[in-house]
């Protein structure tokens, strides 16, 4: 399992692409992801894909989480983004094995 | 200045950007405004600040006002405060949910051990005294609205932004945003806060063209702030936002009104209509709601320019046009060229037989919008 989360918007206008593979993980810290990811879950698919975003200087998330038969996608904004998948982000922006890579503003990842 | 009833707000047509905010009923509100602790009644207040309906405050008030019991805490708010109250709290790391978090520093407490708390209260300070010693304005939403702020929002988390009723500050990861800058910034902080203004106002769109107008309101009234706190005039300020808040390696600033497109490693505003970015506004977090931070490098350098040509102190004639614009002339939908056009307008009736009127339509020629 893959996790991706782009973060756009924000007062820099700058977006960012962190991606974490769970095959890149020891077995402890893949049964947390995957733990952690389960939880975030049902936040996720509350979200759908079209959360509405018009604040200010918030920032916008796309959650994806994919394996090898599916890719889903969850959009959502900063003032709607549920406890339990800022808390799988946060776990991923700590986690050595994650990668992130700036999106100049209007760029495509 | 535009009126509405009570004089307690904006026409209700000029906060469906905050319409999402609106989370607790109308009922609850009141018996919280009536009977909660004064930080639950003050959070209703916000709340019901930021409420997109105008009808609900009205019904509340005159709910409150029926009932005799109740008679002093619905004047006690109705009735519009003097002098700034400012109050920052700490999320303690916390999301949405946590906000506004645990009380730190009021108005007329000594300040705290905490830095980040005692910036974002002295940066509230000095744009609230910007706005009601330059441009006579009372707080955020003209009527002494108290300014809230959080800090230690989410973990390491890269971003400032107003809510719809109160700033939020994260503490910066160290990968883009330098720890503890974004409090720091006093540019930031007017241009966060200016966003409250807008909504108040103009209520422009955060998306496409207004909402790049939107963000370039903010610059405009962020650096003034900064170049108001200062002393200085328009050729000695550095037209910066947002200095130093990014790792060195990655740039010197946010954005450059003066010159767009060079502040920092991926900057890539425009500074002229040729360069315009006619991104997506899909709600896709890379389209930036159609490049609402990209696109404002055009009405930046506008103002940039307009103030360097009319010279002195920006915040003097060039701002006063453009907050004139702002809060009595622009619409939610209001485009660069409606902007501009609008801006041409008031510098011609606030300084009629000057030079301020050409000096403001050159620089939107400049830009190419005129």
């Amino acid at each position: 399992m893959k996790l991706s989360i782009i973060r756009g918007g924000g007062i820099a206008g700058v977006s960012t692409v962190t991606e974490l593979d769970e095959g890149a993980l020891s077995a402890g810290d893949a049964k947390t992801f995957r733990a952690k990811v389960a939880g975030a879950e049902p936040g996720l698919s509350a979200a759908g894909a079209d959360s509405q975003s018009r604040h200010p200087d918030e920032m916008q998330y796309d959650v994806t989480l994919s394996d090898d038969q599916t890719t889903r996608t969850a959009r959502v904004s900063e003032t709607a983004l549920p406890e339990a998948v800022r808390s799988l982000i946060a776990w991923v922006d700590a986690h050595p094995q994650h990668t992130t890579r700036v999106v100049p503003p209007g760029g495509s990842s | 200045m535009r009126k509405s009833l009570l004089s307690a707000g904006p026409d209700p047509s000029t906060l469906r950007s905050v319409a999402c905010c609106y989370i607790a009923p109308p009922d609850l509100l009141a018996r919280l405004a009536e009977e909660g602790t004064k930080e639950q009644r003050d959070a209703a207040l916000r709340t019901l600040a930021a409420s997109a309906s105008m009808r609900t405050r009205r019904a509340l008030i005159g709910q409150l006002l029926r009932d005799p019991q109740t008679r002093g805490a619905a004047l006690a708010f109705m009735v519009t405060p003097a002098g700034t109250r400012r109050t920052v709290y700490d999320a303690r790391h916390g999301g949405q949910n946590s906000l506004p978090g645990t009380r730190v520093r009021g108005e007329d407490d000594q300040p705290a051990s905490d830095d980040a708390v005692n910036e974002a209260f002295d940066g509230a300070g000095k744009t609230y005294d910007f706005y009601e010693q330059i441009l006579g304005r009372n707080s955020i939403d003209g009527q002494g609205m108290e300014i809230v702020s959080s800090v230690h929002f989410g973990t390491d988390y890269d971003n400032a932004f107003w809510n719809g009723s109160q700033m939020v500050y994260g503490d910066g990861s160290g990968q883009l945003f330098t720890v503890g800058a974004l409090t720091k910034s006093l540019d930031v902080i007017g241009h966060e806060l200016t966003h409250g203004v807008t909504q108040f106002t103009a209520g422009l769109e955060y998306h496409t063209q207004p909402g790049a107008l939107n963000e370039s309101i903010s610059d405009v009234f962020g650096s003034l702030i900064k170049q108001y706190s200062l002393g200085q005039s328009a050729d000695q300020a550095d037209w910066l936002i947002g200095e130093g808040t990014l790792l060195p390696e990655l740039g010197k600033a946010l954005r450059s009104m003066k010159d767009p497109g060079t502040a920092f490693k991926w900057d890539n505003q425009p500074g002229h209509m040729r360069d315009y970015q006619d991104l997506p506004d899909d709600n896709d977090p890379r389209h930036d709601n159609g490049g609402v931070h990209i696109n404002s490098g055009i009405p930046n350098k506008a103002f940039y320019l307009a103030a360097a040509a009319i010279g002195g102190n920006a915040w003097e004639k060039a701002g006063r046009v453009w907050y004139t614009a702002l809060t009595e002339r622009f619409q939610p939908t209001t485009d660069f060229e409606q902007a501009a056009k609008l801006t041409v307008e008031v510098a011609g009736e606030l300084f009629a037989g000057g030079t301020e009127q050409a000096a403001v339509q050159q620089a939107w020629q400049d830009v190419g919008v005129l």
